[in-house]
């Protein structure tokens, strides 16, 4: 056997490469074992992307902590600064809240959509750009994700939930090449379905060309796809123009900076 | 001494592979335009039989496919064939200079990510500009760091000289 090998190399090098075709053809034609595949893969890979995350946390932490920890006294005076202003900001949204509740009829159920718990993981890995708009988190089923839970972040929407292992998750980014999610604009509530085609801009589609989208307008989470909070914001339209069909084209620069995304929050419930 | 590459080796380079490529993913992504895969896999293809070099070739892509977040098996096949056809070129070419190998691993990059492209492509996948970039600075990222990696790594290895003679 060694010596057939060792006489005819073309073997072993068309079986594996059968075996690497065969693992692609299962990805591609059938997304349900693509997760599986992708789990397994998690699974055995992480622990690297973990030990590694650990030990700069590690030595960046001992260092914050004890070597700069004159810098602690001018970070608590920002944080009391941020924590005033963020109680400005609930106070408003409060107000809001009562607004919203006493002019619609059915207020408590108009409510229930803004209310969702979150779960803060950092973000231990990033794929290459230039590969994937994908990124792996501390946390998994242990935490309470799910797949297809939506990710956030305070300045807007970052992606859902695409594999989970007990302890790890892979996030897939909505600018990753066939990612979608419902999307409105914020005055005139006008719907549409942002995709991301794995640049660092996202295509909104069908919006039809007799409507108007100025460039600098605001763009928000419909709720449509049952997956993001509605009324989160995406990002600001950078682009608007008359497309040649009956749709405009019109691209979005999403609010998230997803290539400095350090922590990430999973909505676990809504 | 026969030049070859131990299994033990092949598994530390396995190990390295996961630790700098989550590092350079986290905390480095201009580092990613090396392609740290493919000169192991290169090297391990060298040094060793054709079935040997293609089977490693297929551990080191698989492993940077679960890493990059892509579909498993797309680097998988091209560093199948990277490891497969390095073993022969082994065997066909004399590349002792830094700068001969240096300009082979940046050719040999430059066929591996346009196979890569091309197998996206096939999937429908979108090609995006980045890629493109990815290939432009890939090459003589790669191919100098994999030439400086041939030499450092052949000298620690083969360190034997006999001056008895002299």
């Amino acid at each position: 056997m060694i010596a057939l090998l060792q006489h005819k190399p073309v073997i072993p090098l068309a079986a594996l490469l059968l075996a690497n075709l065969l693992l692609l053809s299962v990805q591609v034609r059938n997304p349900e074992s693509r997760l599986l595949i992708r789990s397994w893969s998690l699974f055995a890979f992480t622990p690297f992307a973990s030990m590694v995350h650990f030990v700069i946390d590690g030595i960046s932490g001992g260092v914050t902590r004890y070597a700069l920890l004159y810098r602690a006294q001018q970070e608590n005076a920002q944080l009391h600064a941020e924590n005033a202003r963020l109680g400005v900001e609930l106070a408003q949204l409060r107000g809001i809240d009562a607004l919203l509740s006493n002019r619609v009829e059915n207020g408590s159920l108009q409510k229930r959509q803004f209310l969702f718990d979150t779960y803060l993981a950092p973000v231990i890995w990033k794929s290459a750009p230039f590969y994937a708009h994908r990124l792996v988190v501390n946390g998994g089923t242990r935490q309470g994700m799910h797949k297809d839970d939506a990710v956030i972040v305070p300045e807007g929407i970052v992606g859902r939930v695409w594999t989970t292992t007990p302890f790890t998750a892979e996030v897939e980014l909505i600018t990753n090449d066939g990612a979608a999610a419902g999307a409105m604009l914020e005055d005139s509530r006008l719907q549409g379905v942002i995709q991301g085609d794995g640049s660092d801009t996202l295509r909104w589609d069908f919006i039809p060309n007799y409507e108007s989208v100025e460039v600098g307008d605001i763009v928000y989470t419909s709720g449509t796809d049952r997956m993001y909070p509605k009324g989160y914001p995406i990002g600001k339209v950078v682009q608007s123009q008359k497309g040649l069909a009956v749709y405009r084209d019109i691209r979005v620069k999403p609010f998230v900076d997803y290539l400095r995304l350090e922590e990430i929050m999973v909505v676990v419930s809504n | 001494m026969k030049q070859t590459v131990r299994s033990f080796e092949v598994v530390a380079l396995l190990a390295l592979t996961a630790v700098t490529e989550s590092l350079f993913a986290n905390y480095l992504p201009v580092a990613l335009y090396l392609d740290l895969p493919l000169i192991f896999t290169l090297y391990v293809g060298w040094y060793s039989s054709p079935p040997r070099g293609a089977a490693c070739g297929m551990g080191f892509g698989l492993l940077q496919d679960a890493i990059s977040g892509i579909y498993l098996g797309l680097n998988g096949l091209t560093k199948t064939l990277m490891g497969f056809g390095a073993s022969y070129l082994s065997k066909w070419l004399l590349m002792e200079g830094l700068v001969a190998r240096s300009v082979l691993i940046g050719v040999l990059s430059l066929a591996d990510d346009l196979m890569v492209v091309g197998i996206r492509a096939l999937l429908g996948q979108t090609i995006q500009l980045e890629i493109w970039l990815k290939i432009l600075f890939g090459i003589p990222v790669t191919g100098v760091a994999g030439g400086i990696f041939f030499f450092i790594y052949d000298r620690f290895k083969f360190p034997e000289k006999d001056f008895s003679q002299i």
